[in-house]
């Protein structure tokens, strides 16, 4: 087998990659099962050689009669298996199976289509064993070889260029072919594109210049596309407003131009933006060409911090995982700022995608509970409207009331008094005398002093019970005329009517205010739960946002794939499992208020594995936990956002290496958590338990064990950073 | 408002106007010259250049009380017999695309052009680093301005 090898290497698996054509001296043979595909009357075989002369031999087991086999089955296989159709020749085999008529076109028509595409695929698979490059960056289709082996010569490809200069090649199908090169001079991080060259197969050109101004158009808006034109998005709009800060590409930017097009006949199969496609993947091979490094953000900036992954074909030294996050000093902030959409976070100073406030649908809840308070309080007010509060109702009820009270009883109820004032100084407990002058008293005094509770109640209905029986015996004293009658004039009756709806009076009011009261306090837990379960959301959601945040994700899989390909497979592996933990962990979990120590650990300890791998050895990790604390059942996500802010506002401003240390160990019948690290100076600090993630978890802690817990959080010596939590043992 | 006499391609108009009016609207509304076009109003941009006394100006940043006496030449006025060797240039290169910045890349170069009669690459850059063109016709703009030149010398 003998494969013609057309190189393009520097070239992006992403974007296009090294491109290998492949000469047709490959000898393949494919054949579909028979009758698979043919219909059942008119089974079909096909049969195909490729000859090292690049001729294919199709054998038919079925033979030309004049339906059109061979004028057909030729141009199919041609065009399935990307061969030139006046090289295949027809052989007839078997005339046994008969001719199958005008039928055997169709009955051919799927065995062929599926063969061609074995022979295709064979090749393509063939090279890339041989090259050891991947089956995606090869192919068959002439259209594109032509419109590479074009631009290649046309731009020169193989011609060297000067320092700091390179050359990079892009190439796709749209409605034409195209293939396009580009020549980069990158001096100081300035990228300066010199020339574009651009091959076109777009069928006959019907309109040359305007096809030609078509093509340098397209070079040229996605020049400016991939070198300028940053819109930065702030408060849901576009910061750039004029072209003062919206820069487009300008003359002197503009390089030298090379369109060329295929001299076909075929039919127009169309232009439009081809072009547009090509630029930018072109000058990014170009700039890694010549720099060694992979732009994947565009405007493209050199200054970009992105890691790259794909080291060059051309022995470029291996990536070591260290460098996926830039120490501070390497960044240019004003470019991160400005350029990269990011916010900087007001609590740590750090750069990063954040929330500029909550999600809607966390603190969107009702507070009210489903029943309605209001409903229930107009019915209270309603009901206590129908006996009271109106002049004319009170003076009926009295009038009504003090007639039943003298014609309807007797003095028999006078024997209630000794009885009452009993209960009420076995119930209080102080000198009889006092208690017994307290019970003369109208309860209604005593309300301002204390609120209407269990004792008031019974104060107020020993009082009328006894101003009764006194009303009672007073009227007999009156018609008896005694000396009594002057001291007990006072007593009527009418008085217990009075008092009667005064109680009444009051009583609902103190309902009232005790309903309302109820609801309030009732309304207040339901606020605090809410509050708390809104935090426990957001605790999980943040524990969500880092781990699923597109950078994290990112880095993770960049730091994977720089493993794999420095032949780390078993550390690949690791991280992919510590990956698949934490999204497991984080997905799945159905957030139980508490978990195991353990089980919040696993958390950690996987977040950290993957931390660690990006930081290597900037960030030593030391986890010492007491075997009896394992146990204990602790918030959940409690650990994992302290120790992130640990990461986040310690190791990562940290300029050297730092240490993160977790320790839990069981004190009796507490739990102490503590999380340190060796983090950055003091003055990028924020203040000592200030951060939202401190005062959410606090509050936790405070909703979990009220006041049977200690939380410390604290700046140590040094820059060094502390938080402690003390928390009740419990076991799970 | 006050009163101006302008002098544009030759003509003399007299206009009342207010003293700060940008040349451009002068134009474009009252002399209802619209070949001069806006694009960003803040001179960033180039379509709306015209020249004073053969100088190519930003007619947005132009008051047109500080155009005085200064004779005013847009891109109707250009080709004071046929058209300027400069548009003819450009029509033989088939420089414009959507076309809309193109009187104004024309009044840049043939401002340079008078001056300068032999332009290298990067005289050109600068003369014309001021003229936006969204399509990207740089290319042939500055074929184009070669072109003119060698017309121009011969």
């Amino acid at each position: 087998v003998r494969i013609t090898r057309r190189g393009f290497l520097g070239t992006s698996a992403t974007l296009v990659g090294g491109i290998f054509t492949i000469g047709f001296q490959l000898r393949a043979m494919a054949q579909d099962a028979p009758g698979a595909i043919g219909s059942a009357a008119n089974p079909s075989d096909a049969w195909i050689h490729i000859k090292p002369d690049s001729s294919a031999e199709l054998v038919l087991t079925r033979s030309e009669m004049g339906q059109g086999l061979y004028t057909s089955l030729p141009m199919l296989l041609a065009e399935e298996a990307d061969l030139d159709w006046n090289n295949v020749t027809i052989v007839q085999s078997d005339l046994s199976v008969g001719t199958g008529g005008s039928g055997s076109v169709i009955s051919n028509y799927l065995p062929l289509r599926r063969a061609g595409a074995q022979v295709r695929l064979a090749m393509i698979a063939t090279a890339a064993r041989d090259w050891n490059v991947l089956e995606s960056e090869c192919t068959t289709a002439k259209g594109l070889i032509a419109v590479l082996d074009l631009v290649a010569e046309k731009a020169g490809w193989n011609k060297p260029l000067g320092p700091h200069r390179g050359r990079g090649i892009a190439c796709t199908t749209t409605y034409a072919y195209l293939a396009e090169v580009a020549e980069v001079t990158v001096v100081d991080d300035n990228i300066r594109v010199d020339r574009l060259v651009m091959a076109v197969d777009c069928g006959q050109v019907v309109n040359p210049n305007g096809a030609r101004s078509q093509i340098e158009g397209g070079m040229i808006f996605t020049l400016s596309s991939v070198l300028k034109e940053a819109i930065t998005i702030r408060n849901g709009g576009a910061e750039q407003q004029n072209f003062d800060d919206y820069s487009l590409l300008r003359i002197p930017e503009s390089p030298a131009l090379e369109t060329y097009f295929v001299d076909s006949h075929a039919d127009p199969h169309g232009l439009g933006e081809a072009a547009v496609w090509l630029t930018g993947p072109a000058i990014a091979n170009a700039i890694f060409a010549a720099t060694g490094k992979r732009l994947r953000r565009m405007p493209f900036r050199m200054d970009e911090t992105t890691a790259y992954l794909m080291s060059a074909a051309a022995g470029r030294p291996p990536i070591i995982p260290a460098l996926l996050i830039p120490s501070p000093a390497a960044k240019t902030p004003a470019y991160t700022e400005k350029h990269s959409g990011a916010k900087t976070c007001p609590e740590s100073g750090r750069s990063g995608v954040f929330l500029a406030k909550p999600l809607p649908w966390v603190g969107g809840h009702h507070v009210y509970p489903s029943s309605t308070p209001k409903t229930r309080d107009a019915e209270r007010e309603s009901s206590l409207g129908r006996g009271n509060g109106h002049p004319a109702a009170l003076m009926r009820a009295r009038s009504r009331d003090s007639q039943r009270m003298q014609f309807d009883y007797s003095s028999s109820l006078s024997h209630l008094r000794p009885c009452a004032v009993g209960l009420v100084g076995l119930r209080c407990g102080r000198p009889m005398a006092h208690r017994v002058l307290q019970v003369f008293k109208p309860a209604v005094f005593s309300c301002g002093c204390r609120p209407p509770g269990p004792a008031w109640l019974f104060l107020a209905l020993t009082h009328l019970l006894l101003l009764g029986a006194v009303g009672f015996a007073a009227d007999e004293w009156h018609a008896n005329g005694s000396a009594v009658a002057v001291w007990t004039g006072a007593l009527s009756i009418n008085r217990f009517g009075i008092e009667f709806l005064t109680y009444g009076f009051i009583f609902a009011i103190a309902g009232i205010a005790g309903i309302a009261g109820f609801h309030i306090r009732a309304q207040r837990d339901a606020m605090h739960a809410l509050e708390l379960e809104r935090q426990l959301s957001a605790a999980q959601l943040r524990a969500l946002q880092m781990q699923l945040e597109p950078h994290f994700l990112f880095n993770t899989l960049n730091a994977i794939a720089t493993l794999v390909e420095l032949g780390r497979q078993v550390e690949a592996a690791e991280m992919l499992c510590h990956l698949n933990a934490i999204l497991k962990s984080t997905l799945e979990r159905t957030t139980p208020e508490k978990v195991p120590l353990s089980q919040e650990l696993e958390i950690v300890e996987n977040y950290l594995a993957i931390e660690q791998v990006r930081f290597a050895d900037r960030l030593h990790i030391e986890i010492r936990v007491d075997p009896s604390a394992l146990d204990s059942l602790i918030p959940c996500f409690l650990l994992q956002p302290i120790v992130e802010n640990a990461i986040r506002h310690g190791i990562a401003n940290c300029e050297e290496n730092g240490l993160v240390e977790a320790t839990a160990r069981r004190e009796g019948n507490l739990l102490r958590l503590e999380v340190r690290d060796t983090g950055a100076r003091v003055s990028s600090r924020s203040k000592p338990g200030s951060g939202i993630g401190l005062k959410n978890t606090r509050e936790r802690l405070a909703h979990f064990y009220h006041e049977a817990y200690e939380m410390v959080a604290r700046p140590l010596e040094a820059g060094r950073f502390e938080v402690a939590i003390t928390i009740p043992y419990e076991r799970a | 408002m006050a009163h101006f006499a302008l002098n544009v391609n030759g003509m003399k108009h007299a206009i009342e106007v207010d003293g700060d009016m940008p040349l451009l609207w002068v134009l474009r509304d009252t002399l209802n010259l619209t070949g001069t076009k806006y694009g960003c109003g803040i001179g960033m941009c180039g379509p709306c250049t015209v020249h004073l006394n053969g100088t190519a100006v930003r007619s947005c940043q132009t008051s047109v009380a500080s155009v005085g006496d200064r004779k005013v030449t847009t891109i109707e006025g250009l080709g004071e017999k046929g058209l300027h060797p400069v548009q003819k240039a450009w029509i033989a290169e088939q420089a414009p695309q959507s076309g809309y910045c193109q009187s104004g890349q024309i009044m840049s170069a043939a401002s340079l052009l008078a001056s300068n009669p032999h332009p290298t690459d990067a005289q050109i850059d600068d003369a014309m680093v001021g003229n936006i063109c969204r399509c990207g016709t740089y290319f042939r703009i500055r074929k184009a301005i070669h072109r003119a030149a060698q017309e121009i010398r011969s």
